[in-house]
């Protein structure tokens, strides 16, 4: 783009691997990819289990039915107030942009049960 | 998994945690609320962060890890952010493979070992920061993630330069953007993939770089390992991770994430007034200098009428930090500080002062002004989308 943005890119090249940091050395117990003193070992991860549902009240089986297979109750629960309208545009966007199978008929329920939670939070 | 039933706070429902957990709540004063969130220390790779959402995961960064010393984020309290639900597990880095394909002269498809061997490896730091850091604290509130100031983290990347990875290819006359994807994939069959595009020209500008490495070791699995698309100045949605896919396209990109998600006003500081609608919008791109105070947080208690120490850290968004000033009179007046070492320009730099607070409840502002001039207004702009927050930072403290 320019010199000075190139020239602040440090170009290490072989420099490292001569300086032989031992912490990234190959070891017999590591696999994995080197090159230049840096080793990738292939990963096998588990994410923590999130059992945690709803809180109970009318339509809330609809609302656990509906929303947890593709994210936390958290992102809901830790949303600010906000009014029916909003919920009812968030949730016809998870249908529309992130492909939720929301059925019409439980729009409006899901709708409803947010709403009401989130009158309890206070407004700013 | 929805089986066990366990209720989490939120929504003035903070109460019926449990008990266990409401040792290791922590409250991110958000106005209005909810603001209370659960510290984790279950993510693999990942120390105490701030739960923001398990599934998919949103850890956030606790201020205290950026009150240093050092200017780099520790990988393990390096915040955590993914769209789509479907991350892989397992990643075998020997069959592991990033193409290089479309608009290009030779597709390439490239192993881990020819990144490492065959490319020169370049160094940059550079500060990764959510579109939607500090959302939470947006007056009028917006929905979204809930985030503090903490989706963000500076790193040492090291990588392969883009520019050298696409020459290798042999961008055709004609080609207009790149597109990059990683391994997460939607849940749903109906949704976009989370995918992004520079503009040909960004992604050649030889330091967008192709990351293998984070502080020196490989990125952790939740930051993107084992490649990740380093974009210096520029948020963080377009910083890819578990990097695998690059597509040079000859025409605009279509997809939701670039059309549709992340677009701001087309305003200055992509400001409008709450519920304004029909404005102009474009998608996100460069970061905006922004600082904060990190030895000290809101409503903390300091000693009247004797120096106390402030320190924090600032960044300078697309140039470095020039300067970082102090007000403890709304703005009224600044107090020059003393800036710590410049270890990069897209990184963050450390600030101190030594001031003397008058008896009573005092505001204290830190404003950031980078090399180009750009600098802090007192009013936080604001967007419905929560995005790209720029103004000062001010935390109120009591002295006696």
């Amino acid at each position: 783009m320019n010199i000075s943005r190139s020239a602040s890119l440090l170009v290490l090249a072989l420099a490292l691997s001569a300086t032989g940091t031992a912490v990234f050395a190959q070891t017999s117990k590591t696999r994995g990819v080197s090159g230049r003193g840096l080793t990738l070992p292939s990963v096998n991860m588990t994410l923590p289990a999130d059992s945690a549902v709803f809180p109970d009240g009318p339509h809330a089986d609809t609302v656990n039915a509906n929303c947890l297979s593709c994210h936390s109750a958290s992102m809901v629960l830790y949303q600010p107030r906000l009014a029916a309208a909003d919920w009812r545009k968030i949730v016809e966007k998870m249908r529309d942009a992130y492909g939720a199978p929301v059925e019409a008929a439980d729009i409006p329920v899901i709708v409803d049960y947010l709403a009401t939670l989130s009158a309890k939070t206070p407004a700013r | 998994m929805v089986g066990r039933r366990r209720v989490i706070g939120g929504m003035g429902l903070a109460a019926l945690a449990s008990p266990a957990l409401a040792q290791k709540l922590f409250d991110l004063g958000l106005p209005g609320g909810p603001g209370e969130r659960e510290i984790t220390t279950a993510y693999p790779q990942k120390g105490a962060m701030i739960l923001q959402r398990a599934r998919p995961p949103l850890l956030e960064t606790p201020m205290s890890v950026f009150d240093g010393p050092d200017v780099f984020t520790p990988n393990d309290r390096f915040f955590v952010r993914w769209h789509w639900g479907d991350i892989p597990a397992v990643i075998n880095v020997d069959t592991f493979r990033l193409a290089v394909r479309g608009a290009v002269q030779t597709p390439l498809s490239l192993s881990l070992a020819d990144l490492l061997r065959d490319f020169p490896r370049v160094e940059l730091a550079a500060i990764n920061q959510c579109s939607g850091n500090s959302r939470g604290l947006f007056v009028p509130r917006v929905p979204g993630a809930q985030w503090g100031h903490g989706a963000m983290g500076n790193a040492r990347w090291w990588g392969v330069r883009l520019k050298d990875v696409l020459d290798r290819a042999g961008v055709k006359p004609g080609a207009l953007a790149v597109r990059f994807d990683g391994l997460d994939k939607p849940l749903v069959p109906k949704a976009d993939d989370f995918a992004k595009s520079l503009a040909l020209d960004h992604a050649r500008d030889g330091e967008v770089m192709i990351a293998y490495a984070q502080n020196g070791e490989a990125l952790p699995w939740l930051n993107g390992f084992p490649l990740r698309l380093v974009v210096p100045g520029w948020f963080s949605t377009y910083w890819i991770k578990m990097l695998n896919d690059i597509e040079v396209i000859d025409a605009p990109d279509s997809n939701y994430w670039m059309t549709t998600a992340y677009k701001i006003p087309d305003t200055p500081l992509a400001n409008v007034v709450p519920g304004t609608t029909g404005f102009k919008t474009v998608p996100i791109s460069t970061m905006p200098p922004r600082a904060w105070i990190t030895n000290l947080s809101q409503g903390a208690k300091v000693r009247a009428g004797r120096a106390v120490v402030l320190r924090g850290i600032a960044m300078g968004g697309t140039e470095s930090v020039a300067r970082v000033e102090i007000s403890s009179d709304n703005g009224r007046t600044w107090l020059p500080t003393t800036l710590g070492p410049d270890r990069g320009r897209y990184g963050f730099r450390r600030f101190d002062v030594s001031i003397t607070l008058p008896q009573g409840e005092v505001p204290l502002s830190v404003r950031a002004t980078n090399r180009a001039g750009e600098t802090q207004p007192m009013t936080q702009n604001w967007n419905p989308g929560g995005y790209r927050r720029a103004g000062v930072e001010t935390i109120s403290v009591t002295a006696a």
